[in-house]
């Protein structure tokens, strides 16, 4: 059986995976336009908390930081959608420190543009 | 980290920008420069914001992204419109919309013909205006793009106004209405309320108007918005010195001046003046 730390791990790679997979099917359009975000509704509670375990971890955990990083790029269509810019903004920055830790410098770049055009709608 | 403000969204596109350039990412670095733009337009400064625009679509045109030169020659257009330069912007709307019509790319397509009206109404020529606006909404209409439906509309609205064409400003202001408020636009609804208060007073309903501008007040007050306050107050007191309703049109008047004071709006000198006109003759009679 995995220890409660593992079962984390597990948790939030799964559903970083969902992410993607739900994106995906959004991004194709047609009729998997609402399928798509159908999955990505159903498990918006699950993500969330995968989000908040990889950022908490980030600093002790490679694999947290890399979820960390790459959960906004893998929710990219679904947070313009259902997140805040606030909201926005808290996962960016936390992804903006992963990407510098990992010297993903594309990541860094990413999530700096999108902080950018999140800080203007929260402007506006 | 704090980013509710445009000063820190362009720190975040410049950082941005350095690492794509350094990577070598041209797509990056022109979508980097249009983000820049945006972000100096939103703080006033459109002549910075016009050159990255340039910037952006210099890369684009040498990278081969039809897109993206698109993006950028609207974002043009836009910029030059508001820097009063309204011609330049319908050449770049234009050469916009070739591109678009080309990729088949519907939406865009609907935001060029909806700033193309812009750009008209912005030359006086308000006829053609309304014919871009028009076929912007039908198709922000057939997107189901609800959010620019309703700017679409306001526009409309505006455009008509010019024309003094009283029952087509109604009309579209009321459908601007009924969608900020599906769409919870708050700010919308306020200024869609004051607006058809507006109309309602040209066209000798006093009454309606005076309701119109309360429940503007009450929109704009839900909202924090101050200087949406300051409107409604300065609209109601107008709407009661047309009624004969002195006394309290000058009231109105007084706490519309501190709410405009307050937040050191220049239509306090136009309230002070008029204010002062009203008490004089509130005196002699």
């Amino acid at each position: 059986m995995p220890s409660k730390d593992e079962a984390y791990r597990r948790h939030a790679l799964h559903y970083l995976t969902v992410t993607r997979n739900a994106n995906s099917l959004y991004s194709e359009g047609g009729t998997s336009f609402a399928p798509g975000l159908t999955l990505f509704d159903l498990e918006w509670a699950n993500i969330q908390a995968a989000q908040e375990w990889a950022q908490a971890e980030s600093g002790a955990d490679e694999l947290a930081a890399n979820i960390c990083n790459q959960l906004p790029d893998a929710a990219t269509q679904f947070v313009l959608l259902r997140q805040h810019p606030r909201d926005q903004i808290q996962w960016r920055t936390a992804a903006l420190q992963c990407a510098r830790d990992l010297n993903d410098r594309a990541g860094e770049a990413a999530h700096l543009g999108n902080l950018g055009l999140a800080a203007v709608k929260h402007t506006r | 980290m704090d980013l509710g403000e445009p000063r820190r969204a362009i720190e975040c596109h410049q950082q941005c920008l350095d690492i794509l350039h350094g990577l070598g990412d041209r797509k990056g670095e022109s979508n980097a420069l249009g983000n820049l733009g945006v972000a100096y337009a939103v703080i006033g400064k459109l002549e910075q914001g016009v050159d990255y625009y340039e910037q952006a679509l210099a890369i684009d045109r040498e990278i081969g992204d039809r897109r993206g030169e698109a993006q950028d020659l609207g974002n043009l257009g836009i910029a030059f419109t508001s820097l009063g330069e309204p011609m330049r912007a319908v050449e770049y709307h234009n050469q916009a919309l070739i591109i678009v019509r080309e990729l088949g790319d519907r939406r865009s397509e609907a935001q060029d013909l909806g700033n193309l009206g812009s750009a008209y109404s912005a030359l006086g020529e308000t006829h053609r205006a309304i014919g871009f606006l028009e076929e912007a909404l039908a198709l922000f209409s057939d997107l189901g793009d609800r959010r620019s439906e309703w700017i679409a509309l306001t526009k409309l609205g505006d455009a008509y106004k010019d024309l003094k064409d009283w029952d087509n400003v109604r009309r579209f202001y009321e459908r601007a209405l009924t969608l900020a408020r599906e769409l919870s636009e708050m700010r919308g609804e306020a200024d869609a309320l004051g607006n058809l208060g507006v109309v309602s007073g040209v066209m000798g309903q006093p009454k309606l108007a005076l309701e119109y501008f309360k429940q503007q007040f009450d929109a704009a007050r839900e909202i924090g918005d101050r200087r949406g306050e300051g409107n409604a107050l300065w609209n109601t007191s107008r709407a009661l010195a047309r009624l004969g309703k002195s006394n309290e049109a000058i009231s109105e008047a007084k706490a519309a001046l501190k709410v405009f004071d307050e937040i050191h709006d220049p239509s306090s000198d136009q309230i002070e003046e008029q204010l002062k006109k009203w008490q004089d003759q509130s005196a002699s009679s």
